[in-house]
């Protein structure tokens, strides 16, 4: 691919030199830069408690800081150099730059992988494909004995992240169905037929009963 | 590459070697859940696929099979080290470290799916267990519940036992779950029931000198009115000889002794009070069955939170 001579001079590599014992970074600083190694030796540490732990040591060829240039997040840990260092400093405009010249199943490769990174680490959601039939099940299997309502919405909404809110919908619907009574002056929910109740969620999971 | 209707394009566990990108048509994914192959639903045009177990050299997930013509762009290796050496060195790192941090919170979701599951499963449990007559459960029917009420995959609901099963809740013969102590399931349930909505402490857990006194009143008790699973008397002497014998030197700690008789879970005769000299105390009684699950109870709540999410 003749991109590689196009970004040689698109992407002019920022060299930096670091003299021994000089601090590079510091940990939970935001500084959208990556930083390779090109000779020399440097070190990471971290002063959480107080106390400099080493964490890792950086020679040629070492790479550090992606997640701070994609991601902005803040540096994990310090970096100090122990020997006269030289680095390549890649900044944020650099890397847009080269997104730009990369093929475009790479950069969607990239896109994607960030997006379910980014989406892992939201509030979970519940799993479930049919509330209305687990709601069903869950009943069934609680029995004939009556359920107070705030209880049962409670603990159906530990079992599955289904909201309280979400939950009365649901109850709503079995108990349109006849499936299930619930008296509001008693705050009671009574099953009157709990098989009845597990045919319902049975026929729902195998997709007959919609 | 141009796939025809029904032709498979790969299979769940072969090599994940190369990357697609669907240019036209569709595929369906699947996947062995048990003994069933359940859809993971279609991928259409523009998508990619395979890059997980391409950065990762792992085995690939599921099967994709095309649902009508398809055409499809090829990334093999070769290719994509190819394409690397036109940019700088660096940028092959830059990919590694973004895939190995997309695996990374694709496991801890992972992981917390599968924990959140876990009061379905006690629920599952606890429910079947008053029908069981012989303290056995069926692993199928306990994971396909989990999966109706939760919605957590068959494969993932089976990590869940297993894990439980390794802080030896119960064991798993062949396609049965063996339960030996029953109510643990049912204490275990309520107690973490309490934890997540009433944010108090709840009364089945116990302190360090609750936890000596239950269990020298097990060590006491007479063994033949375990099976029975009825009330049982244990005499002054009995109780103190075994409470010395496990824990030599260490007084009757009559606070911890009161916060038991306050839950209920042992009582004396005569009826104790906090006034009371020890030596006055004719019967110890308890429900031995109760107590043991209790004390079984105090040992597997704190392996959940510390040691339950590294057995998954």
């Amino acid at each position: 691919m003749a991109s590689g001579e196009i970004l040689a001079s698109e992407l002019p590599p920022e060299k930096r030199f670091v003299p021994a014992g000089s601090l590079v970074l510091k940990e939970g600083e935001i500084k959208r830069e990556l930083l390779v190694v090109e000779s020399g030796e440097l070190t990471a540490f971290s002063e959480k408690y107080g106390v400099e732990k080493k964490i890792l040591s950086l020679g040629a060829g070492s790479l550090t800081g992606t997640l701070s240039l994609l991601e902005g997040e803040a540096a994990p840990y310090s970096i100090r150099a122990v020997t006269d260092s030289v680095l390549t400093v890649v900044s944020e405009e650099d890397i847009y730059t080269l997104f730009r010249n990369i093929p475009v199943w790479l950069l969607a490769v990239i896109k994607k992988i960030s997006a379910e990174t980014r989406a892992a680490g939201k509030p979970a959601v519940p799993l479930l494909p049919n509330p209305l039939q687990s709601f069903a099940r869950f009943l069934a299997l609680r029995g004939e004995a009556p359920l107070n309502a705030e209880l049962c919405f409670a603990e159906y909404s530990w079992l599955t992240q289904v909201s309280p809110e979400e939950t009365r919908d649901l109850l709503q619907s079995i108990t349109a169905r006849r499936l299930a009574e619930y008296s509001e002056s008693l705050n009671l929910i009574r099953i009157p037929n709990p098989n009845l109740l597990n045919v319902f969620a049975e026929s729902g999971f195998r997709g007959v009963f919609r | 590459m141009i796939l025809k209707e029904d032709e498979i394009l790969f299979t769940e566990g072969s090599p994940g070697d190369s990357m697609y990108v669907v240019r036209s048509g569709s595929l369906e994914m699947r996947k062995r859940e048990g003994e069933k192959n359940v859809s993971l639903g279609e991928i259409g045009a523009g998508a990619i696929i395979g890059e997980h177990s391409f950065f990762e050299t792992l085995p690939n997930p599921y099967t994709l099979q095309a649902l009508e013509e398809t055409e499809l762009m090829v990334i093999n290796r070769q290719e994509f080290d190819e394409t690397l050496e036109s940019y700088p060195a660096w940028l092959r790192p830059v990919l590694q470290t973004l895939s190995q941090r997309n695996r990374e919170a694709r496991e801890r979701e992972e992981q917390t799916q599968i924990l959140r599951a876990l009061p379905a499963a006690l629920f599952l449990m606890e429910r079947h267990l008053q029908k069981s007559e012989n303290r056995t459960l069926d692993l199928n029917l306990i994971l396909s519940g989990i999966e109706q009420i939760n919605g957590l995959s068959y494969s993932q609901s089976l990590r869940l036992i297993k894990a439980l099963a390794a802080l030896q809740l119960f064991e798993i013969v062949q396609t049965q779950i063996r339960v030996p102590h029953p109510n643990v399931i049912s204490l275990l349930y309520q107690t973490l029931f309490l934890r997540a909505t009433q944010h108090e402490y709840p009364a089945t857990l116990l302190s360090a000198g609750e936890q000596l006194l239950l269990s020298a009143f097990i060590e006491a008790a007479p063994k033949n009115k375990d099976a029975a699973g009825g009330e049982c008397s244990v005499s002054s002497e009995d109780f103190l000889a075994a409470h010395q014998k496990m824990m030599s030197g260490v007084r009757f700690n009559k606070h911890s002794f009161m916060a038991l008789v306050r839950k209920k879970y042992l009582s004396t005769e005569p009826a104790f009070d906090a006034a009371m000299p020890v030596e006055s105390i004719r019967f110890f009684q308890g429900n031995p069955d109760f107590i043991r699950g209790l004390l079984e109870l105090n040992r597997i709540y704190p392996l959940l939170d510390k040691e339950l999410p590294q057995k998954l």
